[in-house]
């Protein structure tokens, strides 16, 4: 009878699953290497947006307004702030959430009162501070695909969809702007605090 | 035990004082956010399959409806790892990485948490369990015993089969289903939804004729086919306490008579009758994290004809479960769930009326959850599990003139038995998962095992009494484990593997002609056996899964290997055991999946390798051999739009009679479908 005793078998499993482990490792680099510029969010990211607000607690206010904050110094910011702007305001409702968003330039703090949320956008890093400070005192949510913004306590979520959806909530962040999720939700992300 | 009283008392009080915190978790809207399947079975704590700490598949509502199966075993066989038996129209005995046989008893089956297997062998009968498969969100599929994560049976895997729930979603879909063995069905599902309030209803029923291939049968067997038929019914209300308080009502009721294959491997027709009630709460609070308790009932009525049998056996088991646990998150990269849990299973002893076998389990359990860095969590489960045995009621004198082989007193026994589950999950790239497991699993002996009773025929003409053995030790499975995931991201596809070594130690066995297992021999033919720990068996597998989804175009292939060593102390196969020639060594499922507009085509192939499968043919058991095969499932559906679809489905289409087991050969099957949604 056809047999294969304990030893081979793990040998075989063993060299099967390097095989694998050493399949295309340069596309998984390149990959890797052309990582989508932290500043510039796509609808993919929009989409997570949109559904990780169904888990706010309370649940969020009918239309709820984002700030997409851009840097006027720099035409790029602008520009992607816009196309933002675009794909936020013509994408579908999700629960019934009417979003409105506008493109809000670091120069005009005060607007963000306004506002329920923000998006960091393009060229804007080096205002994290200041913009946190209108974020905290108007108790705004806020979102950025930049993970050291919510590293240092400066953003609320940090939202990657490439390869995989990666969620980063920084707790503190959210609780000096009075923002709180589901405890579902928090079990479900990384959250982190410093 | 009084601090888990203490607690248990602590928790109910504060759940009592103050119930208004709580969500359910809405697994929908979870895995759109997080673009996979999401699951709180693992651990109790959400999360998405692919951080599970351990080895599960989740089948999805939309994987199902591209089935080419009507039926959960059908739907089931596609994945790795998985072996499924075939006895007829509506009979399966399904389990997980090999040691499948007829009354198969190592899988932990449960439908939104409550346990579907009949606990009086420990066995599924899958067509029993009342759910339609328009009203399941996913089945999750776990390998390997996960006793301290999920409870008993768990030793060979899980099979979770999580409903919508009705407070989110309102399904309403009517699905007839005509075809060949002059096949019939009718499933119906129906919701109403109003604000916080959800309910949905659903029932179904089967009628079919018997495969035609009676030259598989013995001759003593033809007298026993039975009509196949199914019936059941279900109602589920949700109601929304507040934003974070969730209460849910189940009951269920269902009968099916069929043809199936039972330990002794020989055809019984067996009749079922079944119901259940269950309630839950779940309390989603700041405070104390997700809070959950559920109470639930099984009833079970079953009979069954067979020639191993000279009387009818008839068994009524009971089985009530209380279960609470609360998970929570104690900082940022620790979790913790503490669980306790009462069960009472009882059974009338058949078919010498007169005495009640039953036990009670107190189980008590911890998790932790730990992160060690972002890409690294270690999961870790302990539970312990207290049983007290007993039996009430009077013993009948097997013969004139013999003595029982037990009185009651035999059966004040108590077993304390600790489980556990670990999980190392290492994500060293974002397109890697390593994750490392170990195990230990109990399964309980059954009360069939403890206390049945019953004489059956053997060979020559003689009688054997059967008498449970209240002496069984627990079956305990030890289990070893690594996986390896990969994303290939320049096909869009994912390659999942697994090496695995299982031991398992003191399996039992029904009581036989084998020498080992008699006791009393009142005469040359007369004389009584008993249930027996027969020995230990090691299981040693390998098992690849590579799938790839485009825009029209899905396919996948896995691939499992797993040789079986049985180290039994009794001579095979005298006692109906033998794992290591009954489970195939290779298993390859192939499917491929086309849609072109409204028109969807599936293809699902799998190949068995060849086993020598048992039968008991007067007076032993024999060999048949089951040759290697290839069966062919297909559906074609044609969407004519969202609500109506048509569909023909196929199964085993590509041989006539087709030796699968070694019961009844299997047929081909063609269906049509309609299904209506609103």
């Amino acid at each position: 009878m056809f047999y294969i005793n304990t030893k081979k078998l793990l040998i075989s499993g063993a060299v099967s699953l390097l095989s694998i482990t050493m399949l295309s490792p340069a596309y998984t680099n390149e990959l890797i290497s052309n990582k989508i510029n932290y500043s510039l969010l796509v609808e993919k990211d929009v989409s997570v947006i949109r559904q990780i607000l169904n888990f706010l607690k309370p649940k969020p206010g009918n239309p709820f307004y984002i700030a997409i904050m851009y840097n006027p110094t720099e035409k790029q910011s602008q520009d992607d702030s816009i196309q933002l702007k675009n794909i936020i305001n013509n994408g579908s409702k999700i629960h019934d959430l009417n979003i409105i968003a506008e493109a809000v330039s670091i120069n005009n703090l005060k607007e963000l009162k306004n506002y329920n949320a923000i998006i960091m956008g393009k060229d804007v890093s080096n205002y994290y501070s200041n913009i946190f400070q209108a974020v905290s005192e108007y108790k705004l949510i806020s979102f950025t695909n930049d993970l050291k913004c919510v590293e240092n306590s400066l953003c609320t979520l940090y939202i990657e969809t490439n390869p995989s959806i990666e969620i980063v909530l920084n707790k503190s962040a959210a609780q000096k702007s009075s923002i709180s999720f589901t405890s579902t939700i928090v079990m479900m992300v990384m959250e982190i605090e410093k | 035990m009084i601090k888990k009283l203490l607690y248990t008392s602590f928790l109910l009080n504060y759940f009592c004082l103050e119930p208004t915190f709580a969500q359910s978790i809405d697994y929908f809207e979870y895995e759109k956010l997080f673009e996979e399947p999401v699951t709180m079975s693992a651990t109790g704590k959400p999360q998405r399959v692919s951080d599970s700490p351990i080895n599960m598949d989740i089948i999805t509502a939309k994987d199902i409806s591209k089935s080419a199966a009507h039926d959960i075993p059908g739907i089931l066989k596609n994945l790795v790892g998985i072996d499924v038996m075939q006895w007829s129209v509506l009979a399966s005995d399904v389990n997980i990485r090999g040691y499948d046989q007829p009354y198969s008893s190592r899988l932990l089956v449960l439908v939104n948490g409550r346990q579907v297997y009949l606990d009086h062998f420990g066995v599924t009968s899958w067509s029993l369990i009342p759910v339609e498969l328009s009203e399941i969100l996913q089945i999750e599929v776990v390998r390997g015993p996960n006793t301290a994560l999920f409870g008993f049976n768990a030793v060979s895997g899980v099979i979770n089969i999580i409903t919508y729930n009705p407070i989110y979603y309102s399904v309403n879909s009517l699905t007839t289903r005509i075809g060949t063995p002059n096949y019939k069905e009718v499933s119906l599902t129906s919701s109403a939804k109003e604000e916080n309030l959800g309910v949905r209803i659903s029932a179904s029923e089967i009628k079919s004729n018997n495969f035609k291939a009676q030259n598989s049968l013995l001759f003593d067997e033809y007298s026993y086919q039975v009509l196949p038929l199914k019936r059941s019914g279900s109602i589920n209300v949700g109601y929304n306490i507040n934003d974070n308080t969730v209460f849910n009502l189940e009951a269920t009721t269902s009968e099916v008579r069929q043809n199936e294959f039972i330990p002794t491997w020989r055809l019984a027709n067996s009749h079922y009758m079944a119901g259940s009630i269950k309630t839950d709460l779940n309390i989603d609070s700041d405070d104390f994290g997700i809070l959950t308790a559920s109470v639930y009932h099984n009833l079970l009525n079953f009979d069954m004809k067979s020639p191993t049998f000279y009387d009818q056996p008839k068994l009524i088991n009971q089985v009530t479960v209380v279960k609470i646990q609360d998970l929570f998150k104690i900082d940022y990269n620790n979790t913790f769930r503490i669980s306790g849990e009462w069960r009472r299973n009882e059974m009338n002893s058949t078919p010498f009326y007169g005495g009640d076998v039953r036990y009670d389990i107190y189980s008590g359990s911890i998790m932790l959850d730990h992160n060690f860095l972002k890409n690294l969590t270690f999961t870790n489960a302990i539970r312990f599990d207290y049983m007290k045995l007993s039996r009430t009621g009077e013993f009948i004198d097997q013969l004139p003139g013999t003595t029982p082989t037990f009185n009651n007193l035999d059966y004040d026994k108590s077993i304390k038995e600790p489980s556990y589950n670990s999980g190392l999950v290492y994500k060293p790239t974002k397109f890697d998962t390593i994750r490392l497991s170990t195990a230990r699993g109990i399964q309980i002996p059954s009360l069939v095992d403890y206390g049945f009773y019953d004489v059956i025929v053997g060979p020559y003409g003689s009688a054997i009494f059967m008498s449970g053995n209240p002496g069984l030790k627990p079956t305990v499975v030890n289990n070893y484990e690594i996986n390896y995931d990969r994303k290939l991201i320049s096909i869009d596809s994912v390659v999942k593997t697994s090496l695995y070594h299982q031991n398992t130690k003191d399996l039992t066995t029904v009581p036989s002609t084998d020498p080992s297992t008699v006791i009393n021999e009142y005469s040359y033919l007369n004389f009584s056996a008993l249930f027996l720990n027969i020995g230990n068996s090691s299981a040693t597998g390998f098992e690849i899964d590579f799938q790839r989804k485009l825009k029209n175009l899905n396919y996948g292939i896995n691939y499992s290997y797993e040789i079986i060593n049985d180290n039994l102390s009794l001579r095979q196969p005298q006692y109906g055991v033998n794992f290591h020639d009954t489970t195939p060594r290779h298993k390859i499922n192939v499917k491929i999946g086309y849609e072109d507009g409204p028109i969807e085509y599936n293809i699902y192939g799998h190949y068995i390798s060849t086993t020598d499968m048992l039968r008991l043919v007067e007076p032993n058991y024999e060999y048949v051999k089951i040759p290697n095969y290839i069966s062919v499932d297909f559906i074609t559906a044609y969407n004519f739009n969202e609500d109506f679809s048509l569909s023909l489905e196929g199964k085993n289409i590509n041989k006539f009679h087709m030796k699968q087991t070694s019961g009844i050969y299997v047929e081909p099957q063609i269906l049509l479908s309609m299904t209506v949604k609103w």
